[in-house]
């Protein structure tokens, strides 16, 4: 009994190596057609790879190879959603405010009130977060445990507070990142009604991120950093966090 | 320039209304006979200044404003129209009266042919007016306007047209003045704009200055230079600003700038009454005027930048400048990021100063440089532009940072300069396995959207790294129930704390709480007894338990509790005394005589003594 359960553990080790090995495989021979010119075929196959799962690196490559195949919008996505993964790698930074300079984009403003935020990713926020109340939760026990460590404990109590606020009000501001989203043809037309013969209001260039509010049917309604809302057709537009 | 002088609107909508009610009321007047009159304020006034006209129609129902022709010399404006009803000896009339406002341009004798009005399908004429223009203030003939050099500007200035309308006593007008030599294109130049404008108008505003083709201009600020000229014995307020200018053509092109000046013309009013309440409630009324303005042309030599010489490195920078580079640190470890710092000082066409960083090698992982203009000169033709970049060395073999090359031309040695930084040698030490670069990216298709310049974007990663989904983890329910640990813990160290809280500061509480250990203890003592048909354990452990019982209820150590103390305190109920009586004498004899019992029998005595406890604890009778 115990030999057959040695063996189930020594084959799914196996099989885990074998599956990473052939990732590793795929990856760099997109890496390989990327440095070839043949970016059709590297976005196809980063896309596969995409499909069990994104990294950063994977997402920064992969937008790469969409600039380098003239599709703006696209490589600004994936910009985003390799910066969402890793809000600190300077070289998606650096690659994403030169390809937003070169197709005539802005960068979105942040507000000053709202710079730490992107410190770290929704997912790194929540877990600071959840370590912070398991050390409130600590502090406020040790003081209640032990009378003679109350005021370290209410000192250390009110700093963590402090800190899980402001992580929480970071999780916070991060959850209506979800709802942005890339506009990618390379010019859309926000319209004024959910309908396909609706009047455009203004054309909007590829690569523009945009809020999403609501859908109605094929449409979602946006609104852009400047306050312009309209709807857009749901094939011009990818959220971030699909 | 900025006036604040407010400009004073007449109370029109009261007249407007009294018009709309009286609309009805001048069908009924008689429009036997119609007659028009043309009447100017002044037939003689001075250059600059404005006199009012008026085209009254006597007799008819409704006028529409008649076109009044155009005269050189005077530039007339539409100000409103009036309406007034007479009622003379039983005989009504009406009069509608059109006001324009006439502006004299320059001196001379005008005539204002007649004014045809149309009203009823019939035409009327007015007789022709005539209107004579004085010269200005001052009779006195002074010598052209003095010259006036910008500051920093050198030698004779390119300007001043002899025939400058200003010695013909223009209400307004423009001039630049700009340094006497060749310029070269896309050499940023300062000039000098200056704006004269009458004493006895008051400027309001000026647009945006607009120049000639083979030229550009910067902004113009609301800054200004304020002084007076008396020029010709008229005397002139000017006001200068200091632009630059740039030209984008070769040869001989002609400099003018163009600007609309808005002015409040002071208009007399026609009769004496008028201009004595004018007089008195503080100034003539003014009427606003938009002058368009040139200034007179004037011929520059525009030179090509010499092809002879022209470094590879030029990009277009024209002017005079220094270049400064640093290190933020020159010791460091393999894969630590280096800023550098170079910094461009002087005085040019800034704009041009640009794509100054140090090109990518193998050996330096370099990323695209920020690039900050500091320059308190509004038109940022000197400053200091500073680009910094961040380097990371990718080995221990890179012994300097290389140095970088900048070239401008400079229009006063009218030659190229190129200016190299040194070499800034640093230290490498080895460091923790840095991964190497992949090979640089391939040169990019002619159909990327990519403007021209050099290839900027950044390699492709090599490590794939962990895959995630992009899914939001605090809304998953696994995290959120991890999230109930610490609310738990916290919860079972507050019932923790006030438990040992009440154990040390209340007494009763303490002897309660051992109580209640030493009779759960006492009782599986009796359920062991009973197993083993251990009548004298079964009673001794039945015994203590009770007495436990009753030491809790009374608050006393139950080691001391007598029969004799239980009977006392027990007087109100009998029947469990009575109970206890029995058992503590059942005990007794099993203790001295160890008489056995059945499994049945203990048990009985078992549910006896659980029953007893329970009213003792409870203060309830036994049934």
């Amino acid at each position: 009994m115990n030999g057959f359960r040695i063996a189930s553990v020594l084959f799914l080790v196996a099989s885990l190596s074998l599956k990473a090995a052939s990732t590793e495989e795929l990856f760099a021979q997109a890496n390989a057609a990327f440095l070839e010119g043949k970016y059709a075929s590297a976005i196809a196959e980063y896309e596969s790879l995409q499909k069990a799962g994104y990294s950063a690196p994977l997402s920064f490559n992969l937008a790469n190879a969409y600039y380098r195949d003239g599709k703006v919008g696209n490589a600004v996505l994936n910009y985003e959603r390799a910066l969402w993964l890793n809000p600190q790698d300077a070289d998606t930074k650096a690659n994403l405010k030169f390809v937003r300079r070169n197709a005539g984009l802005f960068e979105p403003s942040i507000p000053w009130w709202k710079w730490y935020v992107q410190f770290l990713s929704l997912n790194q926020w929540g877990w600071l977060s959840s370590f912070l109340w398991f050390c409130l939760s600590l502090a406020l026990a040790a003081g209640w445990f032990r009378p003679a460590w109350r005021r370290n404990s209410r000192t250390a109590s009110l700093l963590v507070s402090a800190c899980l606020v402001l992580s929480l009000g970071a999780v916070t501001l991060r959850m209506v990142e979800r709802d942005r989203g890339v506009l990618l043809a390379p010019k859309t037309s926000l319209q004024i009604a959910p309908f396909e013969k609706s009047p455009t209001s203004f054309s909007l260039p590829g690569g523009m991120i945009v809020q999403t509010v609501k859908e109605n049917g094929n449409f979602v309604y946006v609104q852009t950093d400047e306050g312009r809302t309209g709807w857009v057709s749901k094939k011009d537009l990818e959220k971030i966090i699909p | 320039m900025n006036f604040k002088n407010p400009y004073r609107s007449r109370p029109v909508s009261i007249v407007h209304f009294l018009v709309v009610c009286l609309l009805g009321f001048t069908s009924m007047v008689s429009a036997a006979q119609v007659s028009v009159q043309a009447t100017l304020g002044h037939g003689k006034i001075s250059l600059g200044q404005a006199t009012q006209l008026d085209v009254i129609v006597n007799g008819a129902p409704d006028t529409p404003s008649p076109k009044l022709p155009k005269v050189d010399g005077l530039d007339i404006s539409y100000m409103g129209h009036s309406f007034s009803i007479q009622y003379v000896n039983g005989v009504m009339s009406s009069s509608h009266t059109h006001s324009y406002q006439v502006v004299a341009l320059r001196e001379g004798t005008f005539t204002i042919s007649p004014i045809q009005v149309s009203t009823g399908g019939n035409s009327y004429q007015a007789s022709p007016l005539t209107l004579t223009v004085g010269p200005g203030n001052s009779s006195s003939v002074t010598p052209s306007p003095p010259v006036i050099t910008a500051p920093g500007v050198p030698s004779r200035p390119a300007t001043s047209n002899p025939r400058s309308s200003l010695q013909r006593g223009e209400l307004a007008e423009l001039r630049v003045i700009l340094p006497n030599r060749d310029i070269y294109v896309g050499e940023l130049v300062p000039v000098d704009l200056k704006l004269y404008v009458r004493e006895e108008v008051t400027p309001q505003g000026v647009s945006p200055p607009a120049v000639s083709s083979a030229f550009t201009i910067t902004k113009v600020t609301n800054e200004n230079d304020r002084s007076r000229d008396l020029i010709n014995g008229v005397l002139y307020q000017v006001a200068t600003w200091h632009p630059a200018i740039s030209a984008v053509k070769s040869g001989d092109q002609p400099l003018s700038v163009a600007m609309d000046c808005t002015v409040l013309v002071p208009v007399r009013s026609r009769n004496f009454h008028d201009a004595l309440f004018d007089d008195f409630f503080g100034g003539v009324p003014a009427q606003p005027k938009t002058i368009p303005l040139k200034s007179p042309p004037i011929q520059v030599n525009v030179k090509e930048l010499p092809s002879d010489g022209k470094p590879p490195s030029f990009k277009g920078a024209v002017g005079h400048f220094q270049l400064v580079a640093s290190a933020s640190s020159t010791q460091i470890s393999v894969g630590d990021p280096i800023t550098l710092k170079y910094s461009v000082e002087g005085s040019g066409n800034f704009d041009r100063v640009r794509d100054l960083e140090i090109a990518r090698t193998p050996d330096l992982k370099t990323y695209p440089p920020t690039m900050k203009f500091e320059s308190n000169d509004p038109n940022e033709f000197e400053g200091t532009k500073i680009f910094e970049q961040v380097i990371v060395p990718q080995n221990s073999d890179v012994k300097e940072i290389p140095s970088i090359t900048f070239s401008f031309f400079d229009p006063e040695l009218k030659t190229y300069v190129v200016r190299n930084t040194d070499p800034i040698p640093i230290h490498v030490r080895p460091g923790a396995n840095v991964q190497p670069l992949p090979p640089p990216p391939p040169v990019l298709a002619s159909s990327s959207p990519m403007k021209s310049g050099p290839v900027e974007l950044l390699p492709n990663k090599i490590e794939l790294g962990s895959t995630q989904d992009l899914g939001v983890i605090v809304l998953r329910p696994g995290f959120i129930v991890l999230q109930s640990i610490p609310l738990c813990f916290m919860a079972f160290a507050l019932v923790y704390s006030r438990r040992k809280n009440r154990l040390e500061n209340d007494p009763l509480f303490a002897r309660s709480v051992v109580a209640d250990q030493a009779m759960r203890k006492h009782l599986l003592s009796l359920e062991q007894a009973e197993r083993q048909l251990n009548a004298p354990e079964f009673f001794q452990a039945a015994r203590r338990l009770l007495q436990e019982a009753l030491g809790k209820r009374w608050n006393t150590p139950s080691e001391s509790i007598t029969f004799s103390e239980i009977e006392s305190r027990l007087a109100h109920d009998a029947q469990l005394s009575a109970h206890l009586r029995r058992f503590f004498e059942t005990a007794d004899a099993v203790a001295y005589s160890g008489q056995a019992y059945s499994s049945e029998a203990l048990h009985g005595w078992k549910q006896s003594v659980l029953d007893m406890a329970k009213q003792i604890q409870k203060g309830e009778k036994l049934k």
